[in-house]
């Protein structure tokens, strides 16, 4: 399923879509995403609905906030600032990786870490590269060996909990989602979210593990049958945590208490002793424990090891050494990113660190926060208006250009008007960030990944092999990240419930019998698995219908088919 | 060139390096690749699982073309104690040959 609302760290880029829903709740929940992006309110647009409706609106809408929390933890947070240098290191390296490839008359292989391998390059026939790109290649490796553990929950199978870097992340964000339902519809559309969605959510899992550690914090409340948590010290931790002193760590994959979210975090929890907290403790008490502890185990706040990280990067990083960063638009990226890291930190000092906490994200960030917001439309948008982002030209065979558009979009970007005003926290540099969105950030995935990848729009990275193989250099991938990993019958079956879920339906259409389906009965496949299955052909027939590869060409929403026809 | 892809968490790799590493039949071991998706972070849907993290691979060559039996062999062993399984695929294609736990018959390894 694709989601509906996402963040892309590369590009600082919030990605919205509406492609799953029916009509007139698409427009609906559109809408409200818009108002929301921009830092409207977007409660008008709910009014008349109740019960399961509201609560997938209210949820929808109020992913938009979840996403903008992510941007506060990238710009704000070390952690969050590593995953957009990581990705940033991988798109500087591109070019380079292309002009070896050039220069020697041989493809170029993605993800790039299989030239730092022997075994793979025998295997794949790749002869030795130089030493430059075995560098990169190796560099490659050891970052998501280091993302990977960075990342990793705490214990194994169904017993582990999720409270690595991402899994805070995720935390901080779904307490700031909810902090700000509640703050613009109120406790009753506050209960009815977290009644309808939360609840139904892994409390091992990355979005509800926060729960678990306010509750060993001693922060839960038993009323009756309902137990209430208050998270402020857990967010105070997350927050905290997330915070280490990355800068000068390199490709050293043995991450220490001093960088390691988990780590940082297990360390703080030992050194607060057995349930510090209360259900009735405030921001303020909970962030004045937390710096006390962050200063006593490393001798610095959150916010100190944030503008010693900023400082850091801006005077060990020299872009000069790298010319060509500077025509792709990524030098200009870089420095806009460390100028508004230090506009985000100016703002969060002000108030210390319970200014950065969920409960005053609703009153303090949210609506300032005006991340890109790219409004993506996987189907394909014949519409013309707007800056098209994603999209294509149709070279529409004569006789059919009054049926075929000459134009599909696939992604547009939305920004405000006061982006660049004083009050609003914003990336400035436009053509810096259109370069990465575009470009430089689908190159990073490449890198990192191939195309094993699940974007909200799988178009998104054929445009770096597109440009590479205009060049004359064609493209491959190890086969483990040529396509996105095929997922089992199971996990597809199960996705076309969740979809129902989700968009408030109770049956579907299959997509190639047209038959009317049960959600019981349906199977979602992603655009490259449909692509890649035997449907594919029972799909095109045998009548050459120009329509159908029409559709194929552009239409890169999820497939609904009865589950029986994949068995 | 045979080669085979074994696809396991990382805890589960480990044990197999070591095997591998040690075993007379396995002409090279290539080091571990994480297969992580996107870094794109997402809200939370209901009933919505996200494809397994913390997923890597290795690529095992083999002497001969008929050595990777007694590997097999001594990998389903080495499920069996731990109770686990792992995947197995194609090194050349990427496509997964099966899943190897204690309990994949001999008829199964010999046709991979």
């Amino acid at each position: 399923m694709i989601p509906t609302a996402q963040f892309d760290p590369a590009s600082l880029a919030l990605w919205t879509t509406t492609g799953s829903l029916a009509e007139p709740m698409a427009s609906k929940v559109a809408r409200a995403m818009q108002l929301a992006a921009s830092g409207e309110d977007p409660s008008p647009s709910l009014d008349g609905t109740s019960g399961a409706q509201r609560a997938r609106l209210l949820w929808l809408t109020s992913s938009v906030w979840h996403e903008k929390r992510h941007f506060l933890d990238t710009c704000l947070t070390n952690y969050g600032a590593r995953r957009f240098r990581s990705l940033f290191n991988l798109a500087a390296n591109f070019s380079p990786l292309v002009a070896e490839a050039m220069h020697r008359r041989e493809p170029v292989w993605f993800p790039v870490e299989v030239y730092g391998s022997a075994v793979l390059r025998s295997l794949l026939g790749i002869s030795a590269p130089p030493d430059n790109i075995l560098g990169i290649a190796r560099a490659a490796r050891a970052m998501k060996q280091l993302d990977a553990q960075l990342d990793a929950p705490l214990g194994r199978g169904e017993d582990a909990v999720h409270l690595g870097g991402e899994a805070q992340l995720e935390g901080l964000a779904q307490v700031s989602q909810l902090h700000s339902i509640e703050h613009t519809f109120g406790l009753q559309d506050l209960l009815l979210a977290t009644t309808e969605h939360v609840h139904s959510l892994s409390q091992r899992g990355p979005y509800r593990a926060i729960e678990a550690v306010a509750g060993a914090l001693g922060c839960a409340d038993l009323q009756g049958k309902i137990t209430r948590v208050n998270t402020g010290l857990a967010s105070a931790l997350f927050v905290t945590a997330l915070c280490g002193r990355f800068f000068g760590l390199g490709v050293d994959p043995a991450p220490a208490d001093l960088v390691s979210p988990s780590a940082r975090l297990s360390r703080m929890l030992v050194e607060l002793g057995q349930a510090p907290g209360r259900y009735a403790m405030s921001d303020d008490e909970a962030s004045a424990l937390v710096d006390d502890v962050a200063r006593r185990l490393w001798g610095r706040t959150a916010l100190e090891e944030i503008s010693a990280d900023i400082d850091a990067m801006e005077s060990k990083v020299d872009l000069r050494a790298a010319p060509w960063l500077a025509h792709e638009g990524l030098s200009d990226a870089y420095f806009d990113f460390i100028a508004l890291r230090r506009r985000v930190l100016a703002a969060a000092a002000q108030d210390g660190l319970a200014s950065v906490l969920p409960r005053a994200f609703p009153t303090h960030w949210r609506d300032k926060l005006r991340p890109w917001h790219v409004v993506a439309t996987p189907g394909g948008d014949a519409a013309a208006d707007g800056v098209i982002v994603f999209g294509r030209k149709i070279n529409v065979p004569a006789g059919y250009e009054r049926i075929i558009p000459e134009l599909v979009a696939w992604g547009k970007l939305y920004t405000s008007s006061a982006s660049e005003s004083g009050d609003v926290i914003a990336p400035r540099d436009r053509a810096a960030w259109l370069q990465m969105l575009e470009r430089q950030g689908p190159r990073a995935q490449l890198m990192l990944n191939g195309r094993q990848h699940r974007r909200m729009l799988a178009p998104e990275l054929e445009r770096p092999i597109e440009e590479t193989e205009a060049l004359g250099i064609p493209v491959r991938f190890h086969p483990r990240f040529e396509w996105p990993e095929p997922r089992n019958q199971e996990a597809r079956e199960h996705e076309a419930i969740a979809l129902a879920e989700i968009t408030g339906r109770t049956r579907f259409t299959c997509d190639i019998t047209g038959e009317d389906i049960a959600p019981t009965a349906a199977a979602v496949l992603t655009p490259w698995e449909f692509r890649r299955s035997p449907l594919l052909e029972r799909f095109r027939g045998d009548d050459g219908n120009i329509f159908k590869e029409f559709q194929l060409a552009t239409d890169w929403s999820d497939w609904v088919v009865r589950h029986d026809l994949l068995v | 060139m045979n080669a085979i892809d074994l696809t396991a968490s990382q805890d589960q790799i480990e044990a197999i390096l070591a095997l591998a590493r040690q075993h007379p039949d396995v002409e090279d071991v290539s080091e571990p690749t994480n297969l992580d998706a996107s870094k794109a972070l997402n809200v939370g849907l209901p009933h919505y699982t996200d494809i397994e993290a913390g997923l890597t691979f290795i690529t095992i060559v083999f002497k001969t073309g008929s050595a990777g039996l007694m590997f097999y062999k001594a990998l389903r062993a080495e499920m069996k104690r731990r109770n686990e399984a792992i995947a197995v695929s194609d090194s050349a294609t990427g496509t997964l040959k099966g899943k190897l736990s204690g309990e994949t018959s001999d008829d199964a390894l010999l046709k991979w």
